[in-house]
Formats: structure tokens, sequence, C-alpha cells
């Protein structure tokens, strides 16, 4: 079967690293690049980071750092949630790559022409590097054949009570992708904190080779975060959006508008999901908005991938 | 003497022209390119705009395609305020040159880099291109000495009550550039309405009588029909259906920066869509705390406006 | 000539103090009733500023107690210009009147309904009880015979570039009331920086020889002095502007214009958008906004009442 040609913008971040796993590990994708963005951590440390995995994994692909900043605040960095490296946990030795001495738009875009159509941007942090891919080359917007995002939420967020963390690191950039007419996944809140991965999954995951046992170390650090009440399942959101394009007929996805609050009002970064959309006209711009997901069948892809790494 | 290296970014636009004809002329200007932006008309006619320009006015440079619509607010031209082509009645003699294939954002930069940190630009239309430049380009402040805008005002607006057009038009370009830390200097409508020329003033400089003399008037005919009415009324000028230039006073400014008084403030871009939309907010009294960032035009003095203008028709009659 | 009817709302406060003095000795009002709202100080502070210096100046005018925080919640007392107190520089004896029991929107209510005729209302600090009033009995809105209010700037602001204190402390309730379709005058600081005193002005208050001359000269005196600390040369006297403007509207020079309140800004919450230009089509001109006044007259008919309140 002919491989999906993508490249993965990202800030890792725990979930970032296992969602790189699963893509490598599943063997369907061409992963053309990685390119770095600001959220989890500033741009320097998550461009680290993806060296340290790349290098771990063994793969030889540029490692691009992209924009350093939201298009209009402030970092924001998840310490709380991914430590001071962003990363935190498990220990990787420094890397001997360096990142590739490129502009990371260009990158994109020059990645968009050599596959003619195909690639699709699995972008699983926030959307600064793709939104100003789409405002420094509007003429290849027709050429990207998907845009698989993690981020958002229709029902509640995460770090305000509407808005999910990668939309509100940049809610300017997100309304400009969201607008743009080119095809979106929304793999949002909605769908990933139903597919959890249970801490006697964990253990199944430590025990699968070397690539596992980093993934769990990365959970062990990570749950921390998610668990409630002595119960801790771990929620790799940015995986999901890997699964998604794996086999989307295991979730449910519906068709629908979104609009996202780049105001600065108390919702900023909320994505808007217009669920009961009899007024918004079929000329809408719509996006493929995920619900829900077969958790199983997640978790068993999750751990055939992570298998394959060794 | 060194040149001092210059970008145009414009959306002509009927005073974008005069504004190009005044900048060609100027012998201490090494114009690297003209780049275009949509903005009173759309992106097509303001790049043909350009190009036609330049060649009417014999300037050889690149000329960049730049932003189609805003960065992320909906597009809104004024439509027939410049004209069904942008430059009135007028007609051009169309360019054989054709556009560099470069994006407006990347000749820029690659223009700013070669430059070594000496490269100025005056930004006449809504900022799109340098919204993305810098996005695109986090490093280009090193390399940009100085922006100078046509944008802003002191108090009234255009397109709202207190917004003027090329900010209102894309207020998030617009907070990007004056956050950008590249030193900037911000020419008003409201100070350049108070020392618009008035129709005799224009008589004397049609007096003048070239090639783009004619062209000049031609063009800003259609200007003249539609006059500034309120304007006058506010600032308490008798109702002189006379043509407002701000892009040609702006470019003025650059060219013989004694015709106008600056002070430096902290100005910062009201982005909220709400009445207040593209007001550039000025620290008069200095209590925000923050560092002044711009330059702002308080006054322009009109004869010596005027004597930039008399200059630059004489420099055509040559 | 009839007395016409009249409830002042203020926050207590020199200049609101002035005000009351100028409309009390003016005789050309029936003076129903003071309101006081919270804004250059805390309500119980403006409560009692106001019951000192009636008693002081034994006058006899109810007093109501009206809003004590703005209709978001948050409070902002304007202690740089008016000290903790809310009246810093004269020392008072103690009140020996009372708050009336009845609250200010309802002593309103009250004189609305059962006067024959529309009853005026100045408004001298944040808007508050004006549109809390407004919402609660919509019904006699139609009974307020002109809003004359001291707030807003057409041209600048105050506490920011773009708005004035009165309007930025509370900007849902000035939008509430500037779009109620009651005639408005305006008096901002686009006229009031026009009345302003300077030390003569304060010497001839002293001169006249009477209790209530003295007093202004005090109130004064502390009144810029607060603001040289605060490096103005500013010491306009902004709240009797409003009831000049009722008393003597053929000396100030108004234009009328459509004004809305902006409530969305970042930079711009709070300020009175005024459409100088007419940019917007269709809006009808609903405010008249004062842009100058005669200040020695202004000066003149102050000094008569500091007379005539012995």
């Amino acid at each position: 079967m002919q491989k999906m040609p993508i490249v993965f913008d990202c800030d890792p971040g725990h979930d970032d690293a296992v969602a790189l796993f699963m893509a490598v590990g599943s063997e369907r994708f061409d992963l053309r690049g990685i390119t770095c963005v600001p959220g989890n951590n500033l741009l320097d440390k998550v461009s680290q980071n993806a060296l340290k995995l790349t290098e771990f994994l063994g793969l030889d692909i540029p490692v691009v750092a992209g924009c350093p900043k939201p298009l209009a605040q402030e970092c924001h960095p998840a310490v709380s949630v991914h430590g001071a490296s962003g990363m935190e946990g498990p220990h990787l030795p420094l890397p001997k790559k360096q990142l590739a001495k490129v502009n990371a738009i260009d990158f994109l875009a020059q990645q968009i022409r050599e596959a003619g159509g195909e690639l699709t941007i699995v972008a699983v942090g926030p959307l600064t590097n793709i939104a100003t891919l789409l405002l420094a080359y509007p003429e290849l917007k027709g050429d990207i054949k998907r845009i698989c995002i993690m981020g958002g939420s229709a029902e509640g967020g995460n770090v305000t009570p509407v808005a999910e963390f990668n939309i509100w690191h940049d809610p300017e950039a997100a309304r400009i992708v969201f607008a743009s007419g080119v095809p979106i996944t929304m793999c949002g809140l909605d769908v990933t904190h139903r597919l959890y991965i249970t801490e006697p999954e964990v253990e199944e995951i430590r025990a699968l080779g070397r690539v596992g046992r980093l993934a769990a170390e990365l959970f062990d650090y990570y749950k921390m975060y998610h668990g409630e009440g002595g119960v801790h399942n771990v929620i790799p959101h940015d995986a999901v959006a890997v699964c998604w394009l794996l086999d989307p007929e295991m979730f449910y996805t519906r068709s629908l508008h979104v609009e996202v609050d780049a105001g600065s009002g108390l919702s900023r970064g909320c994505t808007q999901v217009f669920a009961i959309s009899r007024d918004m006209g079929d000329d809408s711009v719509k996006a493929e908005v995920v619900f829900d997901g077969d958790r199983d069948k997640f978790v068993q892809m999750f751990k055939h991938c992570i298998a394959n790494l060794g | 003497m060194d040149k001092r290296p210059f970008i145009i970014d414009c959306d002509p636009g009927i005073d974008d022209a005069v504004a190009i004809f005044l900048a060609a002329s100027c012998d201490a200007f090494d114009i690297r390119a003209i780049t275009s932006v949509a903005g009173n008309v759309d992106i097509d006619l303001t790049t043909r705009n350009a190009l036609d320009l330049c060649h009417v006015v014999g300037l050889d440079t690149i000329v960049a395609r730049g932003a189609a619509r805003p960065m992320m607010v909906e597009p809104k031209i004024s439509v027939g305020a410049h004209g069904a082509t942008g430059l009135g009645t007028v007609v051009l003699e169309r360019s054989p040159q054709a556009e560099d294939g470069r994006h407006a954002w990347d000749v820029i930069y690659d223009e700013a880099v070669k430059a070594a940190g000496e490269l100025e630009i005056i930004a006449m239309g809504p900022l799109t291109n340098l919204g993305i430049l810098l996005t695109k380009y986090p490093d280009a402040p090193r390399y940009i000495k100085k922006i100078t805008i046509m944008g802003g005002s002191r108090v009234y607006g255009n397109s709202c009550a207190y917004g003027e057009y090329n900010v209102w038009a894309d207020p998030l370009a617009s907070d990007i550039v004056f956050r950008s830390d590249i030193p900037m200097a911000m020419v008003g409508l409201e100070t350049i309405f108070r020392a618009k020329l008035t129709s005799s003033d224009w008589e004397d400089l049609f007096a003048e009588k070239n090639h783009i003399s004619e062209i000049t008037r031609e063009i800003l005919r259609h200007k003249t029909e539609r006059g500034e009415g309120i304007m006058d009324r506010i600032t308490a000028r008798s109702d002189d259906p006379s043509p407002l230039l701000c892009d040609c006073m702006t470019v003025a400014c650059v060219v013989d920066p004694s015709i106008a008084k600056f002070e430096r403030r902290y100005v910062c871009v009201e982005t909220a869509e709400g009445p207040s939309r593209g007001r550039t907010i000025i620290d008069w009294q200095n209590r925000s705390g923050h560092s002044r960032n711009c330059e702002v035009a308080v006054s322009v003095d009109r004869a010596g406006f005027k004597a930039v203008m008399q200059k630059m028709f004489a420099h055509y009659s040559k | 000539m009839d007395r016409r009817p009249l409830i002042i709302d203020g926050d207590p406060g020199h200049d609101d103090v002035m005000a009351i003095m100028l409309a009390y000795a003016s005789g050309r009002f029936d003076l129903k009733g003071i309101t006081c709202v919270n804004g250059n100080c805390p309500l119980p502070k403006a409560v009692d500023n106001i019951l000192k210096t009636l008693d002081y100046l034994e006058l006899d005018i109810p007093v109501y107690a009206g809003a004590a925080t703005p209709m978001r919640g948050y409070n902002k007392p304007a202690v740089m210009c008016h000290g903790a107190s809310g009246l810093a520089g004269p020392i008072l004896p103690p009140a020996t009147s009372k708050v009336r029991d009845m609250r200010a929107i309802e002593f309103i209510a009250k004189t609305l309904r059962e006067s024959d005729e529309k009853v005026l209302l100045a408004p001298l600090g944040p808007l508050t009880n004006i549109a809390d009033f407004m919402i609660a009995y919509p019904e006699l809105i139609g009974k307020i015979e002109r809003i004359s209010l001291m707030g807003g700037g057409a041209l600048h602001g105050n506490v920011t570039p773009a708005a004035e204190f009165n309007i930025w402390h509370d900007p849902e309730a000035a939008r509430i009331v500037f779009s109620s379709g009651v005639p408005i005058t305006m008096c901002g600081l686009d006229v009031t920086e026009h009345a302003f005193v300077d030390p003569s002005d304060i010497q001839r208050f002293r001169d006249l020889g009477t209790r209530a001359g003295r007093f202004a000269a005090e109130l004064m005196d502390y009144y810029c002095l607060a603001f040289q600390r605060m490096g103005m040369m500013e010491n306009a006297l902004h709240d009797p502007v409003a009831i000049y403007a009722l008393l003597y509207p053929e000396k100030v020079e108004t234009h009328k214009y459509y004004v809305e309140v902006d409530i969305f800004g970042e930079y711009t919450r709070g300020c009175t958008v005024t459409d100088m230009v007419d940019s917007v089509p269709g809006k009808q001109p609903n405010v008249d906004v004062a842009f100058d006044l005669d200040r020695n007259d202004f000066i003149d008919k102050l000094c008569d009442a500091l007379v005539k309140l012995g």
C-alpha cells in the first residue's frame, strides 16, 4: 500500500512523542519531516525534544524550528503538565544531530509541492506554523490534502472553561486555519478524553520493547496530570490525530462549521462548533469534527505500532 | 552620496500613484522594490498599477505581488473611491515588465538581508505584507532600519469614528508591526488632513507642465469630485474640494523630514471587533509604562509639503 | 421661573460637591435628592462625604445609597485624585443626618412616577445607578427630560488614552444609558478641560468671605495639589459643568453626534466612540456633545453660588 506522505508539526510534549511513535511504528506514513512550534514549552526546548526523539527512533529526517511565538501574543508554556524541559520524566541523551537550517515555512511549502497534492499535515501543537504557511503561500492551499489537528473542543476546554490549550495558545492562527477552506480534521478534547490508556495497559506497553519502555516512562510522568481519585489513566491526545488518519472508520466524525474565537473576551481560544447547524448554509466552511472512537481498538493499534518499533 | 535603500509597500490607488512619482523623483532613494497589497482595490489591480506606474515614471525596480486579503479579517474595499481600475479614469501604458515571481514578503526579506540593516520601508496600504513578513521571518526586525507608515490617526478616522483605513483594514497585521520593535514613524490621517493643499496650491503645481504633472492632474480629478466634506468641517477648513494625498505626504515626510514635527510615543492598535477596531491608541501622557515605539507626526507644514511637490514636478520636466 | 425637578447622582468627590453647591444655590432646580454611586471612592465613603457636606453647609437634601460596585463587579477607586476618603482636604464634623432607607433606584422611580413633569438627571459619576434604574423601570424612562452627565470624551480619555474615568469605571452601564434614547448632554473631557481653576480662582473663592467659599477653597487646594503630584497641571472642575450646561445651555458649545460606548476593546473599553466623521451610515446622532464653554462665566457663576450659600 502507498504510504501517506505527512509532515509532523508538533511541540514535544509527552503526547506528541507517543503520537510520533505511533506514526512511525504504523509503517503507513512517509514522514517527510518534523516542524516544531512553541506550546507545551518554548521553541528551543521543544525543538531539542524533537531532535532527541528522532535520534532515539533512528530517523534520518529534517527537524526544523518554526515560529518562535504565537501571532499576536506571548508564549504560555504548559510547565505544570509537561515539566521544565517540556518532556520531563525519562532521560534522553543530548542529540548529535542539529536542526535543519531552513525556514520552516519554506520547508513545509517545499514538501507540499513535492508531494503533488498528497501531503497531509499532522498538527498536534498550536497552529502558528500552519497559519503562517497559509498566509505566506496562499497559492498552495489547494495542494494540501488535509490538516489533521489535535486541538479544540466542542464541549468545554482544559486551560480555560471553554478553550483547549493548542487553540488557546494561538487563537488568531487557529482562526486563520479553520477559515482557510483546506480540509481539516479536528480531534479535540471531545474524542481524546474518551481514548484513554489504563494503568494496566501502560504496563503492557512497557513490556513491548525499547520504545515501549520509553513510552511508558513518558506516561509515568504525564499521567500525574490526568489522574483523579487514585485512578491514573493517561490521555495521549496527539496520538488520536495519528490514529484517525490510520483508520477513520473507527471514529464518529461529523462535518460541521467551526468558528474560532480570537477576540479578547472570556471565550478567547474557544472552537465554536456549530453542532446544531440548521442555519449554517451548505456553503459555509466545514471541518471534520471527531467526537468519539473505539477506545479498545485505539489501544490495540497503539500497542501494535509500538511493538513494531522494537 | 550613498543612496538610502527603500521598499515601498502600497495599494495603488490614486494617492499611492502620486507617492510613487514622488519617491521615484528623489535622488537619495534607491528603491529596491515596490510591493503590492490589496486595499484601495484588489490585488490584481494594485499589482498591475504598480507595474505600470513604475513604467510611466521610468523606475527600474522589482515589482512583487503581495497579499490578496487581510491576515484574519474579511477584506473591505471601498468601492468606487479610486475608480474601477484604482487610478480614477486614467489608463496608463502597459508595462512590458513582468511581476517578480516571488511573494512580496520574500522580496522584502531578501532585500533587507542584502542591505545589511539599512533597508527602510514606506508602507502606504494595509500592513498585511509586513505582518506576514514578520511572522514568517522572526529575524526580519534585525535587518530593517525603519518603517514609516501612512496610517492611523490622532483622533478622526475614515473607516469608523477613530479608525483610519490602512490600520482598520488589517488590525492583526498592524498590531504585529507596531509590536515588532522595529523603529516606526506614523503619519496619520488627521495630521495629513490639517496640512492638505488647497485647490489653488494644486493649480500652482500644475503650472509645471510635463508628462507626470498631466497624469497627476487626470488621476486627481477622481478624488476632487468626491471631496472630503466632513473632515473639512471638523478641521474648520472651508469646504474646498481639493484632493487629500495621504500617501504622498507620507513620502514627503521621508524625503524631507524638516516639513513635519514628530513626537515619540507608545502606540498600539485596537484589534477587537467593535466600534474602536483599527484605532491607533497613542499614549500622549506617557502613562502606560511601555517603551515609546513610534514617532507620531503631530503636524506637517503645508508650505513645506508644497515645496517638496514643486521640486518633484520640476524633476520630471528635465 | 419654575424650578425644574432634578436628581443628582454622584460619587463625592471634590468636584461632585462643587456641582451640588452650584445646583442648589442657583435656585433654578427643585433638587429632589442625591443618589450616591461607587466611583471616586467606595460607596459608604461617598454617602458619608455627602452627608457631612450637606450638614456642614446646612442644606436639607435627602441622600440615597445606590450601587456599591459597577455592573461587572470590581472597584477601582480614584484614590490619586480624591484621596482615600474621597473628599480629602477640608476637615468636616461628622454627619448627623442619615442616608435614607430607600434604595437609590427606587427613589428615582418614585420621583419620576410622582412628578407631573419630566425630571432632569445629572449623573456626575459612573452610570451604574442610572443603568440599574433603566433596567428595573423601563416604563419610566420616558419621564426623564434630559440627562446631563459628566463623563466620556470625544477626543481622548484620562484614565487610559481613550477612556474617561466615569465611563471606564462601568462601561456596560454607560452603554445602556447612551443607547436608551433619552436626550443626553455629554459634558466630557472635551469641555471640562476648559473648565479649570487656577490659584487666583481659589483665592477668589476664599475672598468671598463665606463659609461655603472657604470650604470650596480648601477643597480646591487639595484637588489641585493632587493633580500636581501626579505631574499634571490639569485641575479641571469636571462635574459642575454638567450642572452649568443645564443652567446656561446657550453658554456651552455642543454638537450632536452618534455616540456609542465601547465595551469590546482591549485598549478602548470604556471610551465614548463619537462619530464626528459620519462613518456609520444610518446611525442617528443621539448625544449633544459639549466641547467648550465660557470659563470666566463659569467661575463667576460658581462664585455667585458660594456667596448665596453663605
